[in-house]
C-alpha cells in the first residue's frame, strides 16, 4: 500500500474535524478509532485526551508482545502517534511513558521512507490532512499476530502496518468483519472523556465520541454498545457481558462507604467517570467496608462519619493502623470543627462536606481526582517526581548534615545525615539499617528537613551508595513478585477476583463441596453464618426439587433493599454472590449463570 | 404377543402446580388459590423451606424480602411480608416457537 492512496483517502475524507489518536502498543493489537465533537477550545490551539487506561510508569520499556498475558502486563500505552493538532507536552505531561513520533515520519516510517503528496501538496499537508479525516483511520500493527495472519513468515523486528479506512457506520461490525477470518478475539468498547486544557481557570469539558478497540486472544465478543450520553471513561457491557478487562487490574481503586443508599448509588455513578476511570466499590456498613479493604487493595477511602453501628471515624481508626499507604477522604454533613479536627488528627487526607451544589461537586471529583493522580505518580508532597532515594542521594552528595522526618500516613521515620553520610534511622520501634529499609519502601508522604543532631550515635556504617543500591534492587524484586496489578500487599491473588469484576458483584463466597468444604470469600464481613445460611438453603431447595419432581435446582436469587443474593450449586461446591441493588432480577439471574460459567473453567 | 412388548408406565403423573397461597408466622396456610389436587402437605413444606430461608438469611445479617427459586419446569417466587410469606408457584414451559 503506498502512501499515495492513503492520501487520496485523506484528502477525500479532509473535511470536518477529527482527529487520530493512536497508542501503538507493543506490537500486537491495538486498533484505535477516535472521532472529536467540538473541539475548537477558546484559544482554538490544540487538545488533550485524557484516557482512563493503565499507565506505563516512567522509565518503564515497554516489553515485547507474544501473548495475551503480555498485553496485559505491558500495558497499551507505549507509543502515542502524536498528529498535529495535539499538544505533545500535554500528553507527555498525561501519559510520561508514552513515546512520541509525527505523523510525517510515521507514515514515511510505513511506506518506506516515501511520503508523496498530491499535486499541490506539501509532505506536511499530508500529515494534516490524516488529522482531518471526517471517518475514522484503523491501524492493525501486526508483530507477533502478523505470523499467525499471513502465510508468509515475516520478520519479527519489522513491524508492518495496514490501513484501513472504515466507514464511520456499523465501525463495529466492519471490524469485527475485518478480523473474523483471521483470529478469534476479544473486543471491548471504550469510551474516553476528553479533558481540555485549563482556560481561564475553567476546567472544560467536552464530549468525545470514541473508542478503541483492544484486541486480545480468547473468545469472540459482540462490541458493547456506546450509550449516546453521559460522561467519562466507562465500559457500557452489552446484556449479559461484563467487563473482566485486565486494566480493571491496575486502575484505582475506590471504596466509596455512607449509609444512604442513594447517595451510594449516585456517586458511584459519578465518581466512576473520573478522567482516571477509576474503579468504584461502595459498602453501605463500616464492617463490610473492613471486609472489602481486607479483600483487596484500594487506592482511596471515601468516608461518612455518621454510620450506625460502625461510625466513620471507628472505620478510619482501623484503616489507617492497617493500611498505611491508603489515602483516606472524609465526606460527611456534619459541619463541626471538633470533628474535622479528629479527623485530620487521624491523618486523613482530605475532609469535605457533602456537596451541595454543583460547583461543589466539581470541586470534590477534581480533589478526588488529584489524590489518585498523585498516588499513580508517586513521590513525596511537594517533590512529586522524586523519590526518597533521590532526596538522600541529593542531600549526602551536598555533604549535609541534617535529619529527614518522613512522614508517611500514621507512620514517621528519621533519617540522620552527617557530612554527606547516613549516620542513623528510626522507623517505628527499628533503628539502624532495619529502619532505613523500613522508611525507603514508603513510596509517598511527605518529609521535612531538619537540623542534624551532632550527638547523634553512629548505627548505620555502610556506605549510603551501597545501602541504596542494595534496597533498589530489593524494591525491583519485590515489584516483579507483586505482578503486573500491583497487589503485592496481599499474599495471593484471590481466585475469587475474577468473579468479581461481573457487572453488580459486591460480594463472593465459594464454598468447596463435601467432605472439605474449604470456603473462600472476598468482600463479606462475616462469611461463617452466610456459608451456614446459604449451604444449608440449597441442601433445602434441592430436596424440596427432589420431592416436587421439577428437576434439579438450577439457582436461587434474594432481593432486598440493600443488596441482592444469588446461590447456585456447581461442580466446584456450593457459589454465593452478592449483587447492588440496582440489578433487575433477571440480570442478577443472567449474571450469576455467566459467574458460574467463569466459576466452572 | 402385543402386550408382551408394551412397556407399562408406572410412575405418576401430575400436573404441575400453578397459583399462589399464603402463610402465616406459624406457617400455617392462611389462603391459597392453587388447586385442591395439590397436596396440602407439599405446600406446607415448601412453606416451610421458603421461612427457613428468610429467617436464616435474617440471621446472617442479610435481610431478604423476595425469593426466587428456579427449577426446570417450577419457578418458586416467595415475597416474605410480617413474618409470613406469600409464595407463587409457576410452571415453566419452553417456548412455543
Amino acid at each position: 500500500m503506498g502512501c499515495g492512496i492513503a492520501a487520496e483517502d485523506f484528502s477525500q475524507k479532509r473535511h470536518g474535524q477529527s482527529e487520530i489518536r493512536e497508542i501503538d502498543g507493543p506490537p500486537g493489537c491495538i486498533v484505535r478509532l477516535a472521532e472529536l465533537e467540538n473541539q475548537q477550545t477558546p484559544s482554538g490551539a490544540g487538545h488533550s485526551m485524557h484516557f482512563s487506561e493503565p499507565r506505563l510508569p516512567i522509565g518503564q520499556v515497554p516489553q515485547p508482545i507474544s501473548d495475551a498475558h503480555d498485553i496485559e502486563r505491558a500495558g497499551w500505552k507505549s507509543q502515542v502517534l502524536c498528529v498535529a493538532p495535539l499538544k505533545k507536552e500535554l500528553w507527555k505531561s498525561f501519559s510520561p511513558g508514552a513515546q512520541f513520533c509525527d505523523l510525517e515520519h510515521r507514515l514515511a516510517e510505513i511506506h518506506g521512507g516515501n511520503v508523496s503528496a498530491g499535486p499541490g501538496q506539501r509532505e506536511s499537508d499530508v500529515a494534516r490532512s490524516a488529522t482531518k479525516v471526517e471517518g475514522e483511520v484503523i491501524r492493525l500493527h501486526l508483530g507477533e499476530l502478523h505470523k499467525q495472519l499471513l502465510p508468509t513468515p515475516v520478520q519479527s523486528e519489522a513491524l508492518e502496518v495496514i490501513d484501513q479506512i472504515i466507514p464511520r457506520r456499523d465501525t463495529g461490525k466492519e471490524v469485527l468483519d475485518l478480523f473474523a477470518p483471521l483470529l478469534a478475539f476479544d473486543i471491548e468498547r471504550v469510551r474516553h472523556r476528553r479533558r481540555d486544557e485549563r482556560h481561564g481557570g475553567a476546567l472544560r469539558r467536552q464530549k468525545i465520541q470514541s473508542g478503541y478497540i483492544s484486541v486480545k486472544s480468547g473468545a469472540f465478543a459482540q462490541v458493547p454498545r456506546l450509550k449516546s450520553s453521559g460522561k467519562g471513561a466507562e465500559v457500557i457491557p452489552v446484556a449479559g457481558q461484563e467487563f473482566m478487562g485486565t486494566e480493571a487490574n491496575e486502575r484505582s481503586k475506590i471504596l466509596l462507604v455512607d449509609d444512604d443508599q442513594d447517595f451510594l448509588e449516585v456517586y458511584w455513578e459519578i465518581l466512576k467517570t473520573l478522567p482516571s476511570g477509576p474503579s468504584v466499590h461502595t459498602a453501605s456498613t463500616g464492617a463490610r467496608a473492613l471486609a472489602l479493604l481486607e479483600s483487596e487493595p484500594f487506592t482511596l477511602l471515601i468516608v461518612d462519619l455518621n454510620m450506625p453501628k460502625m461510625d466513620g471515624l471507628q472505620v478510619i481508626a482501623i484503616a489507617r493502623r492497617k493500611y498505611p499507604a491508603l489515602k483516606v477522604v472524609v465526606w460527611t454533613c456534619i459541619a463541626d470543627e471538633q470533628f474535622r479536627a479528629r479527623a485530620y488528627g487521624m491523618g486523613v487526607d482530605q475532609y469535605w462536606q457533602k456537596p451541595g451544589s454543583e460547583q461543589e461537586r466539581q470541586h470534590f471529583l477534581d480533589s478526588v481526582e488529584s489524590l489518585l493522580q498523585r498516588d499513580a505518580q508517586g513521590g513525596f508532597r511537594g517533590v512529586q517526581s522524586k523519590s526518597l532515594v533521590d532526596l538522600i542521594q541529593l542531600e549526602c552528595l551536598s555533604q549535609n548534615s541534617t535529619m529527614l522526618k518522613v512522614t508517611n500516613g500514621t507512620l514517621t521515620g528519621k533519617i540522620w545525615i552527617q557530612a554527606g553520610e547516613v549516620f542513623d534511622a528510626e522507623a517505628e520501634d527499628m533503628r539502624g539499617e532495619s529502619a532505613f529499609r523500613k522508611i525507603l519502601g514508603w513510596k509517598t508522604g511527605s518529609f521535612e528537613l531538619l537540623p542534624g543532631d551532632h550527638s547523634c550515635q553512629r548505627a548505620i556504617f555502610s556506605s549510603y551508595q551501597a545501602l541504596l543500591l542494595e534496597i533498589a534492587q530489593q524494591m525491583d524484586e519485590a515489584d516483579h513478585a507483586a505482578g503486573p496489578d500491583g497487589s503485592g500487599n496481599l499474599d495471593a491473588p484471590s481466585p475469587l477476583m475474577g468473579l468479581t469484576r461481573f457487572n453488580g458483584v459486591q460480594f463472593v463466597l465459594a464454598m468447596g463441596p463435601e467432605p472439605r468444604c474449604e470456603m473462600k470469600s472476598w468482600g463479606l464481613e462475616s462469611p461463617d453464618h452466610v456459608a451456614e445460611w446459604a449451604q444449608q438453603a440449597l441442601k433445602e431447595f434441592a430436596v424440596l426439587g427432589d420431592k416436587l419432581n421439577v428437576g434439579q435446582l438450577q439457582q436461587v436469587t434474594a432481593l432486598s433493599p440493600a443488596n441482592h443474593v444469588a446461590l447456585a450449586d456447581s461442580a466446584k461446591g456450593d457459589l454465593c454472590v452478592g449483587f447492588r441493588s440496582n440489578l433487575r432480577s433477571d440480570e442478577v439471574r443472567e449474571t450469576m449463570r455467566n459467574i458460574l460459567a467463569k466459576w466452572a473453567e | 404377543m402385543r402386550n408382551f412388548f408394551k412397556r407399562r408406565f408406572t410412575g405418576r403423573v401430575s400436573k404441575l402446580p400453578s397459583g399462589a397461597f399464603a402463610l402465616d408466622q406459624t406457617g400455617q396456610i392462611v389462603t391459597s388459590t392453587l388447586p385442591q389436587s395439590f397436596p396440602q402437605h407439599e405446600m406446607r413444606e415448601i412453606g416451610a423451606r421458603v421461612l427457613s430461608f428468610f429467617r436464616g438469611a435474617q440471621r446472617a445479617q442479610m435481610p431478604l424480602h423476595e425469593l426466587n427459586v428456579y427449577y426446570p419446569t417450577l419457578k418458586v417466587t416467595a415475597r416474605f411480608i410480617r413474618g409470613g410469606a406469600l409464595i407463587f408457584l409457576s410452571p415453566q414451559t419452553l417456548p412455543k416457537n
